[in-house]
Order: C-alpha cells, then structure tokens, then sequence
C-alpha cells in the first residue's frame, strides 16, 4: 500500500469523511468494470459497485494497513458481485444480460453504437459463459483486470496454484469457444 | 519437455502465468514444435481477442454528479468499530494442538493400570468401606496450548480412572 493511501487512510478513520473519495477513485472504473462482466449489466454492476464503496467504508477500520489497499477492495467487489447473484437467483430473477435495461442506459449512444456495443457483449458474455464461477473469476482479475497471479490469489482466497489451474481451464474454455462459435475474432475481426 | 507435458502449459505461458525460467523453456519446445507453436498461437490469439472485447465494451460509468451524490451518501454514514473476531487458528497449530492431546491420551493409555485385574491385590482404597472414604480432591492434569490458549483438563481418581463429571 502506498503512503498516499496510508494517509488516506488514516484521514478517514480520524473522521475526514471526505478524504474516502481520492482513496477509492483510482479503482472507480476497474471495479466497476470487474462488477460489469461479473454481472453482465451496467445498472446491476453500479448497483453492485456502490455496495462494495459502502462496504468498505464501513469496514475501513477492520482494514490491516500493512497489506494491499487494492486487494482489499477488490476483495469487497468479488463478495458483493458473489451475494448479488446469489440473491437474484434465490428471488429467482434472470442474471443473463437485460436488453431492456441495456437499451434504457445506453439510451446516450446512437442506436448504431448501441448495437454494436449490444454485439461485443452479447459474445463476451458468450464466452464467459461456458466458465464456472471460479474460473470466471479467475480470468476477469488475471486476464482483463492484468492482475498478477498472487494479487488474484489473494483477492480470491486460494492458492496461486488454484489459480493457475483454474485459469489454465478457462483459457482452454474460451480459445474452444471463441474456435467454434466465434472464428472471425480470431483472425482479428470484430 | 515432450507435447502431451506441453499441452498442460501452453494455456500459461500464452497469457502468462508461469515462472520465466520454466516459460523460457517451453517457449524453446514451441519454437521446435509446430503442432504445439500453432496451438499457442490460437491461445494467443484467443486471448488478444477476449481481452479486445471487454476494452471495447467499457461499462456505463457514473456521471461526475452521481458519483458526487454517491459520495456524499457514503460519507455520511458511521464507520463501524473494529469487528473483534474470534480468529479460527491456522492449520499448523490446529495440527500441534491435536498432536499434544494424542500424544497426552496415548501417555494416559499407557500409563494406565488395569483396575480390577483377578489375582492382582486390589488398591488400598478400594479395600476400605464405603464410609471410611475420605473426599479427596481429584488429582488432574491440565494440558494448554500455547497458540491458542485451549484448555484440557482431565481428572483421575486414586486408581488412575478417568474421574466422570458430575461425580
């Protein structure tokens, strides 16, 4: 952890309520794009994201200033997303990608963009898909976040070995999909 | 590092993930072997693409009077005390812990002398009437583990039995 976020830190917890923004603004779009494809859309990742925010804020004093800031809150986003789907599937509410909702948020792009965009997603989740949960969580932090492999093993709480399994199965997964269903990327097309 | 070891690692070393020294070999087979370069190449190229996806699909952020209001609500919320958790302690001393008690019941087993063995000569205790009992105190032994301050305590009688509670 830096000395910056020690002293932010530290300013938090000492009532300067406001010094929380500067300390968490710098993972502002990584979480929230971590919270997007584990959640696969925008409304459900910010809801997901804020939860995470207050979490931390929350819990800022049971935060061990000797360890990793960063693995800390990305650590809160992975639990948030995790009890997110739990409690929409037990509500039993489909977590697949919601158009209606999509199209609502993206309401700013031009309907060209929109579906473009709607396109790209549609085969990301595609792709995601075919991985189980861990695996899925695997790849997101070490191959779209480019987290190390031992910050991801501290995120998720296992070995660095389990990491590379896992993450040596979803590669195998998604270069097999991405293979069959979606050859054209391959060759560098989008 | 012949192909069917290579398989298991091809995965890594195209998107990283392995030790350079052990990448710095495989990577010599992949030059050598074509079957096994040509796979890793579709790794790689699976991998750019997947990773292309998702930076080209950013999520739809927060505006600045959003995040602003977000902010604010957050910051006037309490910050809760320091949760004191009781810590599980870690495998290691669970395993000394469990260690110390087999190793202090097998001593106990051992050390044990066989009640009422026949022709053996029965304890001076067990000789007296019930009467001329005298209340003793139990002897005990107390075992604590220094990592995680548990407590065993076990109480004999004079005979070396296993007092049971209550009596």
């Amino acid at each position: 952890m830096s000395d910056q976020e020690k002293d932010l830190v530290e300013r938090v917890l000492s009532g300067d309520t406001a010094a929380f923004e500067p300390l968490i603004a710098p993972y502002r779009k990584p979480l929230l794009g971590l919270a997007y494809r584990m959640a696969r859309n925008s409304e459900d990742a910010r809801e997901i994201t804020q939860d995470a925010f207050l979490r931390a804020f929350k819990y800022l004093r049971n935060f061990d200033a000797d360890k990793s800031f960063k693995n800390w809150i990305y650590k809160i986003v992975i639990h948030a997303a995790r009890n997110f789907q739990n409690k929409k599937a037990k509500e039993g509410r489909v977590v697949a990608s919601g158009p209606v909702k999509e199209a609502a948020a993206r309401g700013s792009l031009g309907p060209e963009r929109g579906l473009e965009r709607r396109e790209l997603r549609s085969r990301l989740m595609d792709c995601l898909n075919v991985l189980t949960p861990r695996e899925k969580e695997v790849f997101l932090l070490r191959d779209i976040e480019d987290l190390s492999i031992r910050e991801s093993a501290r995120i998720l709480g296992c070995s660095a070995i389990s990491v590379r399994v896992h993450l040596s199965a979803a590669r195998g997964k998604i270069r097999e999909r991405i293979k069959i269903r979606h050859p054209e990327l391959m060759e560098g097309k989008k | 590092m012949n192909c069917r070891r290579m398989k298991k690692n091809i995965p890594l070393v195209s998107g990283g993930g392995l030790s350079a020294k052990k990448g710095q070999r495989i990577r010599a087979h992949l030059d050598r072997c074509p079957g096994c370069g040509q796979e890793a190449r579709e790794f790689e190229a699976a991998l750019k693409a997947a990773k292309s996806l998702a930076a080209a699909d950013p999520p739809e952020d927060w505006s600045e009077a959003e995040w602003r209001k977000m902010m604010a609500a957050i910051a006037s919320k309490k910050i809760g005390r320091r949760r004191v958790l009781v810590s599980i302690p870690s495998k290691p001393v669970l395993a000394g812990g469990l260690a110390l008690v087999l190793v202090a019941a097998g001593a106990f087993f051992l050390l044990k002398k066989p009640a009422n063995e026949p022709g053996r000569p029965r304890s001076p205790s067990a000789l007296v009437s019930p009467s001329q009992v005298r209340p003793e105190e139990p002897s005990s032994v107390t075992i604590v583990s220094k990592e995680t301050g548990l407590k065993i305590m076990w109480f004999f009688n004079k005979d070396l039995d296993l007092e049971k509670f209550g009596k």
